[in-house]
């Protein structure tokens, strides 16, 4: 809106925020679980008196140093960089609401980095009690960031009372804040664990590897004893048209939630294996296997957490087009070209309406969509004529909860729809070529229900109108579609068409 | 100039009166400039370390040392440029964000280079089988990355400042707009480099000392000064163009418009000036101490600059709302006095248990 936007058509936005954010929330999780995981070791290492566990622990350290040191910080600037790119009206936003919470973050990001250094390079050199003193402090202050930053993600879903104060602690404290952090905590527990177990059946043989992968199943099982009540937590603090996706309106976030689902469900198996082979054939192969399904595990729930939100940036405040929910109305009524800073077309003409179609794809679509891998909707649209693009244009919202309405006028719907076709046939259509003839019930409700009905007795398109059975009442009804359904495009075909397709719908219905 | 306020981003309103982030935004720049300029120089140090090592013992000895202060290094100069990132972002982020995105691509390719810029500093650091020859190529490469990010920074800081390039954005969306059309950006990058090469210099000459003991201290002391010394006089003509070049009016402020901001630019010259001499007579305490002050009079001065190209957009600032946060930001000086006790008191503490 505000702001330039970064294109790249062909990749997306979400792709490549997707990309980094999904490295960075893994390891940056796994540094806080590490540093519990490697205080609480030592701790055992020094009970026991067993110097190979020790040692096991220093090991470990050398790598949590590289680890949160490079790619935690470096990922962590480059998921900013990355969201100020693809979201900058969004991020300014974040900022200026959040910015002494990103502060505090820092301070204990400057305090987690000088505790992890000292932790390395002190093994064995100080006391004990030093030395584990300085692992709590590295793991409180990583804990602590989490709890900074948590508070800014849970709020993008669920800012609460918020909205109405603009309040900071309303913003931090929002509802899905409490449960969002405990899910993440025991996360991070089950990561560290996992990793654990990936480095003990590696370096270890005989009793001692026994000893060490018993000791990291328990910390797995014991993180998801955490983490699968907090999950339902979380759950039952998200926003409603998220779970009403996760139940089946977003076939995204279905998708998403079948891959949790399974992948926590290989973990859970792999940790009972673990028990029932009595880790002596619980190998190096069956750890990283089990890295993997947590791995996935996350990633799937960060997609669900993102999808969630959307169509808003910050639920109910910004669109994720940079749109603020106030500005949505007047944008509607006036134009999004006029009141874009960043477009080169401010009126448009005959002659300009294909690139002002190009810049109105930039700042309204691009936000979710591209032409290349991800989400591409050209693909889709490959078959549709220039009437059908416009119409389905001039109805987004009712494809999916997921999009709102064009935020434009009828000329710039036009535009758009035009700049579609011409980027995918390379020209725009002959005008006024009537392609008659087709009365195929079938293909009609194909071309013109289709996109948001399914052709099956249970879709509402049925089911709300089981007592109509004459084809008059349901010629009324198709004359009437924008009536029953702000979201629902009006019929646009012909008299004849209409007949068609009415009987059409009466006679499949019958039949199903 | 009415047409270049309208591409400009609309502000959100600052929590805080603006002149606490400006003076947090210094301050922690400042903090960034140091860390920076010992970080860059400790690279090329051991860059110079690795290739004169090839015959050289004692530079090669000299090069490795180097190479295991340098992922630190690293890791808190990019730990103290977080705090000024995030500054400016909420005083300027308006013009910030836009300069970032018209070079998006060299942006965002920064944190993969530095990834892999540090992973090569760690590598040389910690792997003590590794080749000779690898190594000094690797060393050349990580301090090429580290000069290759100050100039895409530069980049942005500067396209930040004019609007009026902006425009470039409508034939290329892509985000590979480096600055390179702006006469003041490369004026601006040589001074830099050179900078950070006259404080790192001092430090290697401090730390060699500590470190090394009297006599075989000498030779680095050596280096370090004279690196020091030398670069800080290769500021100068950077200085003295980058002056030239500037605006009528900005330049102005600078050279006798204004009797407050006409010292401080006499003394920011000066200061370099007494370093290098400093420096180069091997008195390193007395010139550590002039650089720290020169520092801070630099980065105010270069605070004004930025303020006084900007000032046409002026009704674009930031400025305090209505919801204001002071007791949150109590609250973060809180942690941060704090913060620095804790770090104040490990170091001390560990550094007692280990001598004893
Ligand atoms: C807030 C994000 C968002 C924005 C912005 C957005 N969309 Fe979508 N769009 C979605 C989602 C999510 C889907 C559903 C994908 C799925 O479930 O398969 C979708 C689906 C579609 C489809 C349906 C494809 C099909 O399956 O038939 C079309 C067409 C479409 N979008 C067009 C647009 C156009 C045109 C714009 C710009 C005016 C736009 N979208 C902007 C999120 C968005
Ligand atoms: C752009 C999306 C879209 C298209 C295209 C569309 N509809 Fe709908 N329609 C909706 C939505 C959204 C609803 C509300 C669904 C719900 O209540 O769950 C709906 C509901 C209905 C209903 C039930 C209305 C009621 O009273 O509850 C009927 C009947 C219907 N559509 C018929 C049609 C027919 C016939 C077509 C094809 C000519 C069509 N729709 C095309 C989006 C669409």
């Amino acid at each position: 809106m505000n702001y330039p936007v970064w294109y790249l058509p062909l990749i997306g936005g979400p792709l490549i925020i997707a990309f980094v954010a999904i490295i960075h929330v893994v390891v940056s999780h796994f540094a806080v679980g590490g540093g519990l995981w490697l205080v609480l070791t030592e701790k055992k290492g020094y009970r026991e008196n067993k110097d190979y566990i020790v040692d096991y622990v220093k090991k470990h350290a050398k790598f949590f140093l590289l680890l949160t040191m490079v790619f935690s910080a470096l990922t962590g600037v480059g998921i900013w960089f990355t969201i100020a790119l693809i979201h900058p009206d969004a991020t300014s936003h974040l900022i200026h609401t959040f910015v002494f919470g990103w502060a505090i973050e820092w301070v204990l990001f400057v305090i987690e980095i000088v505790a992890a250094f000292l932790y390395f390079y002190n093994f064995g050199k100080i006391s004990k009690k030093l030395h584990l003193l300085i692992g709590w402090i590295y793991f409180i202050a990583a804990w602590g960031s989490l709890l900074v930053i948590n508070a800014i993600l849970a709020f993008m879903l669920t800012p609460g009372k918020w909205i109405a104060t603009q309040n900071f602690w309303d913003g931090i404290l929002n509802p899905s804040y409490l449960s969002s952090t405990a899910f993440r905590t025991f996360l991070c527990f089950a990561l560290a664990g996992s990793y654990g177990l990936m480095t003990a059946t590696r370096k270890f043989k005989g009793e001692q590897k026994d000893e060490l992968v018993k000791y990291n199943g328990k910390w797995i099982f014991w993180s998801l004893a955490g983490l699968i009540p907090s999950a339902f937590w979380y759950y039952s603090t998200f926003p409603k048209q998220a779970m009403e996706g996760l139940a089946g309106s977003s076939a995204i976030m279905v998708s998403s939630l079948w891959h949790l689902i399974i992948s926590l469900g290989l973990f859970i198996l792999f940790l009972i294996l673990l028990y029932l082979w009595k880790t002596k054939r619980f190998g190096f192969k069956s750890s990283i296997a089990m890295f993997l399904t947590i791995f996935v595990f996350f990633g799937a729930f960060e997609f669900i957490r993102e999808a969630g939100r959307k169509p808003y940036i910050i639920k109910d405040y910004m669109y994720s087009t940079g749109i603020r929910v106030a500005d949505f109305d007047r944008i509607k009524d006036q134009s999004i070209l006029q009141n874009s800073k960043w477009t080169e077309i401010k009126e448009i003409t005959p002659d300009n309406a294909v690139k002002a179609g190009g810049e109105i794809f930039r700042i309204q679509c691009y936000a979710c969509h591209s032409l290349g891998i991800k989400n591409n909707i050209n693909k889709k649209m490959v078959d549709w004529d220039l009437k059908k693009i416009r119409r389905i244009i001039g109805s987004l919202k009712g494809i999916t909860p997921f999009m709102t309405e064009f935020a434009g006028n009828e000329v710039e719907k036009d535009a758009l729809a035009k700049w579609f076709y011409w980027e995918i046939h390379g020209e725009l259509p002959q005008e006024e070529v009537e392609q008659g003839g087709a009365l195929d019930g079938p293909a009609l409700f194909e071309s013109f229900c289709s996109d948001c009905h399914e052709n099956s007795p249970d879709d509402p398109l049925f089911l709300n109108t089981s007592d109509v059975i004459e084809i008059d009442g349901m010629m009324d009804i198709l004359s009437r579609l924008n009536e029953l359904n702000e979201d629902m495009p009006p019929f646009e075909g012909s008299e004849e068409e209409k007949k068609a397709l009415a009987e059409y719908i009466i006679k499949s219905r019958s039949k199903k | 100039m009415n047409n270049l306020i309208n591409i400009i981003p609309n502000p959100d309103a600052l929590p805080v009166a603006a002149g606490w982030f400006q003076f947090l935004l210094q301050f922690t720049y400042y903090l960034h400039l140091i860390s920076v300029g010992i970080m860059f120089t400790i690279a090329v140090s051991m860059t110079v370390g690795y290739f004169k090592g090839t015959s050289d013992e004692n530079w090669l000895t000299f090069g490795k040392d180097m190479g295991h202060l340098l992922p630190f290094t690293i890791a808190f100069a990019i730990n103290l440029g977080v705090a000024p990132l995030l500054f400016i972002q909420v005083l300027y982020g308006n013009f910030f964000y836009t300069a970032s995105t018209l070079i998006g691509t060299h942006w965002i390719l920064l944190v993969v280079i530095l990834i892999l810029g540090y992973y090569a500093a760690y590598w040389i650091a910690f792997r003590v089988s590794g080749k000779h020859r690898t190594k000094k190529y690797l060393a050349l490469f990580t301090s090429f990355i580290l000069a290759w990010t100050a100039f895409i920074l530069v980049n942005v800081n500067t396209l930040m400042l004019k609007p009026s390039l902006w425009k470039g954005y409508f034939s290329h969306m892509g985000g590979l707009h480096l600055n390179t059309g702006d006469p003041t950006m490369i004026p601006r990058y040589t001074f830099y480099l050179f900078l950070l090469l006259a404080i790192g210099g001092l430090f290697i000459a401090v730390y060699s000392k500590i470190k090394y003991g009297k006599e075989k201290s000498k030779p680095w002391i050596a280096f370090g000064s004279s690196l020091s010394g030398y670069s800080c006089f290769l500021t100068l003509p950077s200085f003295i163009y980058y002056m030239r070049i500037l605006p009528h009016n900005i330049r102005e402020v600078f050279l006798t418009g204004d009797a407050t901001w006409t010292i401080v630019s006499v003394f920011c010259f000066f200061g370099l000036i007494i370093t290098g001499y400093l420096a180069l007579q091997r008195r390193i305490i007395p010139a550590s101490a002039i650089m720290s002050i020169t520092l801070i009079i630099f980065v105010i001065m270069r605070g004004k600059v930025r303020s006084l190209f900007l000032a046409p957009f002026s009704e674009k600032f930031s400025t305090v709302g209505t919801n204001t946060q002071y007791g949150v930001m109590i609250l973060f000086l809180v942690t941060l006095v704090a913060g620095l006790a804790l770090i104040f008191w490990l170091l001390w503490k560990t550094h007692k248990e280990r001598k004893s």
